[in-house]
């Protein structure tokens, strides 16, 4: 019995010793969602760029929970030296704000380091609605008004806001049905029938949009998206003013140095100009950028933040209670 | 026949020593990690997605599907061994395996687990090959209002689970409903009774929860016995292996549970959970004997863990053909798979048909790894049940505490978990119990969704749930087991009061 | 009108309270129309309901003379509160003071539950536990576990 304890205490000797240098030197990125979504996956690519320039361990620490609020705050508690950094939905920072009450965090607690992707907002439609085109789908709504429905993957998100926009700008205001967590149910009811359209983020539709069970009318951005070369843009239509994007930032916290920053920055961008990892990331429907300066990236995210408030005040959205 | 071709060539794929050694490791990692409390796959697939990267497409999903599965029976080995469930479909597992356990029968309460998953495995892996675009095509039949209508059988199966009153049981279940209501309203979304509590936003999570009631409850139970009549596990292990009489026993329950998870697997998002309980309400109601249910019937746990592992192998068809993941794990995969430069979809099938045959082959050799890698624990398993209590449960607090931890790297859980042990015991003294309570939580929100949303899309009309054929039919389906659960409890109510 | 059941006595209590308690709360909350419900509008329902389940169960346990079989006996309290507190010890103290800190101190506390206990065995089962626990969890499956104090 003594030989088992003192053995006992020997490895915890050992133990108490090893473990510092495992606890610290840990290089993180917090994500704001479960392991496996799209946000981890590119966080996770991201964490693997990072290890690779400087050869340090980066690893993701997901911290899910308020719809990504808790990820912020475990920014805002961590040190401001380059170690910790975040990865986050631009809407997060520009739309949230604007349409949730107690939101603990805001622009003012970040210092933007990286643009890593983003991906427009499509207009989905089911197959089985017989309208090829925007126009023709909106006629179609019009003649029933029970069809003037769509779905998201969450409320008061980015492509819900959209769709409002878009109700508006047609004048035809759209009923949303939102989805919890986005995800399968959402696809399913879209291509069995059930619900007959959607907003959502492209890349999930791909798939679906290949094999002819639903129908991208249109997209959010600029340009086409690269995935899709025959689908056309809002702004293209005629719909001149709703464009916009889902884009997902590397974040440090606000205090970090900007020659740190920077530096993190170059460091980012410079893996992802790896013409692998763009292919890969291009399939997965996602829009590499990783060419923007962070202050450039700083200064979009104030004009989007405007941008979303303005339509929010003229829309008179507001959370219900 | 094409059939056995395909067949052909993908055990060809799968048998080679590389995707076989693959096979191994994703099985082993994925036992320990469901035996573990409070781990699930999800996290741990997600580190090993790195080095996945690296791997030939098809050994690295291989090996996924191997953690996968291997995760989903160590989940219902600890629900059998010490009454933790580990995922919502261990839940039903744990209502009569550990009853088996506590009669010195966790052996075969384990070994009739691990039987019946395999069959049910290779059941499942032929309805896989074969059927796959037939079954797809009844998960696009499922809108909203079918969704709501499955989800009220699943509701009413809760009730029919429990063993003791049935009115305490309804009252469990809406209780547990209720639960369900704290979170972020996702068709409005308002915050409810989350008190300015972040982490109760998103609702109360299932692990802290199952932990609390079942795992932590059951441990202030059993400190409440004398210490002699503690270690009843040990004192009077039977054999290790089932009997005839359990087999004979068993095996229609397998059968019927296997029918019933392969068809229900094929739902994204609701088919699985309802999988293992409904298959417990089809046991106790074809059962000659339903009030051995609860006391450790067998075919609680085999018709259960069949019908569980029957769905989990049908859950990968929309993910296969379709490109839609039913659950995160499989949302890693596709992921994995859209990396490696495949894209799932109808064309799987024929642009990759070594991957696609490789894999639904390897499935099935999964399947047998878990049984050849946990039969023999199961001698080892029944051994650490032999351990005095007085060790045995600060093990389980110790692990079930880092557990709860990983959940989402946060102590919210810890403290969950520990209000729900003092909630748990209280109702252990009531005699109310856990089970359609957390099976109440788990369906609650799907159940208010899918209805708002049929509401919305139907501007309105609650007519919509019984004139679609699918809906109405469930619904009926729901009302009949009600009735024919409540009317035992009428009929004892009038005897006693016209006895007075 | 005697109780006849003292454990449905009880649980009636528990389901008409905390279904009231819901139900009051979710007036808070937008009601809606049946046509569209609001957040309110399911637990409100599901709050008369249990409120109502609540009432029949109660009084179901009502009858003429206590039955032997329904009392509740009285819990031991020691099990009780020291898991219980053992497990919101941990919750407290793990992102604190790290694992190899609180591990050791939540078992000997834990193990305090039992009637059984000797100090000398639950320091070695936390010896082993704390060890076996750090040895899997943080270098074997490389999850994020803190294991060094962070408070000082």
């Amino acid at each position: 019995m003594k030989r088992l304890y003192a053995l006992a205490g020997a490895v915890m000797a050992v133990a108490l010793c090893a473990a510092p240098g495992t606890a610290s030197a840990q290089n993180r990125i917090f994500v704001g969602t479960v392991a496996g979504s799209d946000l981890d996956g590119l966080a996770r690519r991201v964490a693997e760029v990072l290890a690779a320039s400087d050869g340090a361990r980066w690893i993701v620490e997901n911290r899910p929970g308020a719809g990504g609020a808790l990820s912020f705050e475990a920014l805002k508690g961590a040190p401001a030296d380059g170690a910790t950094l975040l990865m986050a939905p631009s809407g997060a920072l520009t739309l949230a704000p604007h349409t949730r009450g107690n939101l603990k965090y805001s622009m003012a607690d970040v210092a933007p380091v990286s643009r890593v992707a983003a991906f427009d907002v499509a207009y989905i439609v089911s197959a089985k609605v017989p309208a090829t085109t925007l126009k023709a789908y909106f006629d179609w709504v019009k003649q029933d008004s029970a069809r003037a429905v769509f779905a998201t993957p969450q409320f008061g998100g980015i492509p819900h806001m959209f769709g409002i926009k878009l109700g508006r700008a047609v004048g035809l205001p759209l009923d949303n049905a939102a989805y919890r967590g986005g995800g399968s149910q959402l696809i399913t009811d879209v291509v069995g029938g059930h619900v007959l359209a959607a907003s959502s983020g492209v890349a999930e539709w791909l798939r679906e949009h290949q094999a002819g069970t639903v129908r991208i009318l249109a997209t959010s951005g600029v340009k086409r998206a690269p995935q899709l070369p025959n689908v056309p843009t809002f702004q293209e239509l005629g719909y001149k003013d709703l464009t916009a994007s889902i884009a997902y930032l590397l974040l440090a916290p606000a205090p970090t140095p900007k020659a740190t920053v920077d530096a993190i920055a170059a460091r980012v961008n410079k893996g992802l100009a790896d013409p692998k990892l763009r292919e890969a990331l291009t399939a997965q429907g996602f829009v590499v950028d990783g060419t923007t300066a962070p202050a450039t990236v700083a200064a979009n995210l104030k004009a989007e933040h405007k941008l979303w408030g303005d339509m929010i005040k003229e829309t008179g959205f507001k959370m219900p209670n | 026949m094409d059939l056995f071709s395909n067949l052909a060539t993908g055990f060809g794929v799968a048998l080679s020593l590389q995707n076989l050694a693959f096979a191994l490791g994703g099985v082993f990692i994925g036992t320990l990690i469901g035996v573990l409390p409070g781990l699930g796959p999800v996290p741990a697939i997600a580190m090993l997605l790195p080095s996945i990267y690296t791997l030939d497409p098809t050994a690295a999903l291989i090996m996924l599907a191997g953690v996968y599965y291997g995760a989903q029976y160590g989940g219902s080995t600890t629900a059998i061994l010490i009454n933790l469930p580990g995922e919502s479909s261990s839940v039903v597992t744990a209502i009569d395996g550990y009853q088996m356990a506590r009669q010195g029968r966790a052996g075969p309460a384990l070994a009739v687990a691990g039987l019946g998953s395999f069959f049910a495995g290779c059941v499942g892996t032929l309805v896989l090959a074969g059927f796959a675009p037939a079954l797809a095509g009844i998960a696009f039949a499922f809108g909203p209002a079918e969704y709501t209508a499955l989800m009220l059988v699943g509701i009413v199966g809760a009730v029919v689970l429990a063993s003791g009153s049935v009115i305490k049981a309804v009252g469990m279940v809406l209780l547990g409903l209720l639960l369900g209501q704290i979170n972020t309203d996702a068709l409005s979304g308002v915050e409810r009774f989350s008190f300015g509590i972040p982490e109760l936003t998103d609702g109360l999570g299932f692990v802290a929860v199952a932990m609390g009631l079942f795992g932590f409850g059951e441990i202030i139970g059993n400190l409440n016995q004398p210490p002699q009549s503690r270690d009843v596990f040990t004192r009077d292990v039977k054999n290790v292996w089932p009997s005839r009489e359990d087999f004979r026993q068993a095996m229609p329950a397998v059968l019927r549970g296997t029918a019933l998870g392969s068809v229900l697997g094929v739902l994204p998002g609701g088919g699985a959970i309802l999988a293992s309980f409904a298959a417990y309400t089809l046991e106790k109601r074809v059962s000659s004997t339903p009030e051995r249910f609860g006391k450790g019937a067998i075919q609680g746990v085999a018709g259960p863990e069949s019908a569980n592992n029957a769905a989990a192998q049908t859950s990968f068809i929309p993910m296969l053909t379709l490109g839609i993941p039913p659950n995160p794990v499989m949302a890693l995969m596709i992921g994995a798979m859209v990396v490696m430069g495949i894209t799932p979809g109808p064309k799987v099938m024929t642009d990759n048909p070594d991957l696609f045959w490789g894999l639904i082959a390897s499935m099935w050799i999964g399947n047998l790894m878990l049984i050849v890698l946990n039969l023999p624990f199961v001698g080892i398993w029944v051994k650490l049940l032999t351990l005095p209590y007085r060790f045995l449960f600060p093990s389980i607090v110790c692990f079930c505490v880092i557990g709860l931890y990983t959940l989402s790297n946060n102590n919210f859980d810890i403290y969950l978990a520990g209000l729900f042990a003092a909630i748990g015991f209280a109702f252990i003294k009531l005699r109310c119990e856990a089970g359609p309570l957390l099976l109440g939580m788990v369906l609650g929100p799907m159940l208010e969704e899918n209805l708002r949303r049929t509401l919305l899309v139907a501007r309105g009309d609650w007519s919509v749930l019984v004139t679609r054929p699918i809906s109405c039919t469930l619904i009926l389906l729901a009302a009949v087991m009600l009735l024919a659960a409540l009317s035992p409890a009428v009929r004892q109510r009038r005897a006693r009061a016209f006895g007075d | 009108m005697k109780i006849r059941s003292q454990v449905d006595f009880w649980s009636g209590i528990v389901f008409l309270v905390v279904g009231l308690a819901f139900a009051v709360g979710a007036t808070e909350y937008r009601m809606g129309t049946s046509a569209r419900p609001g957040p309110g509008y399911f637990p409100l329902g599901l709050g008369v309901l249990l409120a109502l389940v609540g009432l029949v169960v109660l009084v179901g346990a009502l009858g003429h003379e206590p039955d032997e079989g329904e009392l509740i006996a009285p819990p031991v309290w020691r099990p009780l509160l020291v898991v219980v507190g053992a497990v919101l010890a941990a919750g407290f103290l793990l992102p604190r003071t790290g694992m190899l800190l609180t591990l050791p101190l939540v078992i000997v506390l834990t193990a305090l539950a039992s009637s059984e206990f000797r100090l000398r065995e639950a320091l070695g089962l936390a010896a082993v536990l704390t060890t076996g626990s750090w040895l899997l969890f943080v270098v074997g499956l490389k999850l994020r576990i803190p294991v060094m104090p962070t408070v000082f």
